[in-house]
């Protein structure tokens, strides 16, 4: 299951990528030639957080993001797992409030317009609910897995317990 | 603004992911706060998202990935070692002028590092080069990315800070080239002293080098393109950006024709995750910042240094100082994020442009990574080339006071970072 939303996620956050990326190259060489396009950079700028989101989850699931984890490397596996187990609920509760929180804005702002494009603003600040929830499902994801693996692999939720190991599950482009 | 700090550094110091550790001590000041609703908290992470500049970090990101897959890295290669093999130290001269040529291409210090420490780690120590030397040569020589454009540091640096990206880059391009300069002063006079040679290297042709320039055109080329393009404006650094995914796949597919699918999905799958980490920090920090705009943190920080310390050169080395020991213990992304908004308004305010005090800050926040304890790059190298900490600290401390000598003169003649950018865009 989580194999197959890492799919999910690597073909989606790719199509964004791509789509921004062009999107700028084409206003870009426009604007050099005289004829601006002012939507296509608004569009790409309406992708862009979409796309921060699906990396954002896309990374959980390797258990890439950035911690400090000088101080609690020393202490045996049993403390960090329940460490991370607590920051798991922790975060998850962050994350849902935050998605109710932003459900609500985006229902309040929906008649908000997007520069001079037409498009509505609520695409952009729906992504962040839609964002939280994707987050919050990798993290269950990354729990369950670890919680699997205590009496085996011994992995934990967000960080990675080989420093050379790269991602730990088949994300679709790896490899 | 305490209930932030104290939330903010009990989550990080228990090993959280900063992201969430930034992200909940700002969603306290918004639970808490009487006159701001949670809402807004929310609105402050869609709107960090809407930055034009910021558009700049996917693109040099997957630029990056994109370039390492196009054959750029081997050619590059050659070419340092025909040009600078030859020298007393000849395999640390290649990683110095490699280092700064990759730095034009891509530009992370650590993943500058374990290429190579791939690379050329296993030839250095085979040529008897000791293993501290080759991976304090290694390492440290990989700071060089962090202020030659395009530096993802200085993106997010002008970004946070709101100064000109286009004036950034170009400030730290002498910075860099001096960088490099110290370094390979410091590997000769170490290799000469023990009697590092390549024998069968001898001093290159001008037609044996012209032929390896020419082997590596495409990568040469990609530098003198980008600064010529955000030159005075033209185009702006995300634009670049955009245009430098597109050149680095029409280089791997087309003139080097290496570039398969499978190795475009699979830039593309490191580019989304390294995005991914980097923008979930700052869309997250969205919310404490305002906090600390709210809070008038800067105005506070600016005014209790303003007054205990009156010259501003002295204010700027206190900061400095303080960086340096940051970069100690922290990664130099979150640094940037989390102190550009406190610190710019401060070295503004004692009369230091923004650019200069820039690239100072970039190169010290970095150069964290290449020290103990907690040095990503160092352990990185240590790692593949199995040299013991103490060794490297031991053979980097010629590369050390290069660094700082370099740091000095950069602190006290502003001339020499600020040249370029003034030229290109107007004093």
């Amino acid at each position: 299951m989580p194999g197959f939303l890492a799919k999910i996620e690597f073909v989606a956050g790719a199509i964004l990528l791509a789509v921004i990326t062009f999107l700028v190259f084409i206003a870009a060489t426009m604007r050099f030639f005289g004829h601006p396009l002012i939507w296509s950079v608004d569009l790409a700028q309406l992708l862009f957080i979409w796309l921060c989101f699906i990396g954002a989850t896309r990374a959980m699931r390797e258990r890439g993001h950035l911690g400090v984890d000088f101080l609690v490397r020393p202490f045996p596996y049993r403390y960090r797992l329940a460490l991370e187990t607590a920051f798991s609920a922790l975060f998850i509760s962050f994350l849902m409030l935050l998605a109710v929180e932003g459900y609500d804005l985006t229902m309040l702002n929906k008649e908000r317009q997007f520069g001079d494009s037409g498009l509505s603003y609520a695409w952009v600040t729906i992504a962040v609910p839609a964002g939280c929830v994707m987050l919050s499902i990798s993290i269950l994801g990354n729990l369950v897995q670890a919680w699997r693996s205590a009496k085996g692999d011994r992995m934990l939720v967000f960080t990675r317990t080989d420093p050379g190991e790269e991602a730990v599950i088949e994300t679709g482009a790896a490899e | 603004m305490a209930l932030i700090g104290i939330v903010f550094f009990a989550l990080m110091l228990l090993g959280a992911p900063i992201a969430f550790a930034i992200g909940i001590s700002g969603f306290t000041f918004f639970l808490t706060s009487d006159i701001m609703p949670v809402s807004i908290g929310v609105q402050k992470i869609a709107t960090v998202s809407q930055s034009f500049p910021l558009l700049a970090v996917p693109f040099f990101v997957l630029a990056g990935h994109l370039m390492n897959e196009s054959g750029i890295t081997d050619r590059l290669f050659t070419f340092s070692k025909v040009a600078v093999g030859w020298m007393a130290g000849g395999l640390a001269q290649v990683s110095i002028i490699l280092s700064t040529l990759m730095g034009g291409v891509s530009g992370s210090a650590v993943a500058d590092a374990a290429m190579e420490a791939r690379v050329l780690g296993p030839q250095m120590i085979s040529n008897g080069y000791s293993k501290g030397y080759s991976s304090a040569v290694i390492a440290i020589s990989s700071l060089i990315t962090s202020t030659i454009p395009p530096s993802i540091g200085l993106i997010l640096y002008g970004y946070v800070g709101q100064v000109s990206i286009g004036r950034l880059f170009m400030a730290g391009i002498i910075p860099g080239v001096l960088m490099m300069t110290f370094l390979m002063v410091a590997a000769w006079l170490v290799a000469r002293r023990r009697n590092y040679v390549m024998k069968e290297m001898r001093k290159p042709t001008a037609r044996e080098l012209g032929a390896a320039a020419w082997g590596a055109k495409w990568a040469l080329l990609f530098p003198v393109l980008l600064i010529g393009s955000i030159r005075g404006g033209l185009f702006t650094p995300s634009e670049v950006g955009a245009f430098a995914v597109v050149y680095a796949i029409l280089i791997g597919v087309f003139a080097h024709k290496v570039m398969t699918f499978d190795a475009i999905k699979r830039a593309f799958g490191h580019a989304i995750s390294d995005i991914g980490l980097i923008m979930l920090i700052i869309l997250m920090s969205g919310m404490v910042g305002f906090a600390i705009i709210f809070l008038q943190v800067p105005q506070s920080v600016a005014g209790f240094m303003l007054e205990s310390l009156a010259n501003p050169v002295l204010i700027v080395a206190v900061i400095l100082i303080g960086l340096f020991i940051a970069g100690l213990f922290f990664e130099s992304t979150i640094l940037v994020l989390l102190l550009t908004p406190i610190l710019v308004p401060v070295v503004v305010k004692a009369g230091v442009d923004p650019v200069h005090f820039g690239i100072l800050m970039m190169t010290i926040v970095t150069f964290g990574s290449m020290t103990p304890p907690v040095g990503v790059a160092m352990f990185t190298v240590c790692s593949l080339l199995d040299t013991k900490v103490e060794d490297y600290v031991k053979e980097s401390l010629p590369f050390i006071a290069a660094v700082f000598a370099l740091i000095c003169l950069l602190l006290f003649v502003p001339g020499i970072v600020l040249f370029l950018p003034n030229l290109m865009y107007g004093g």
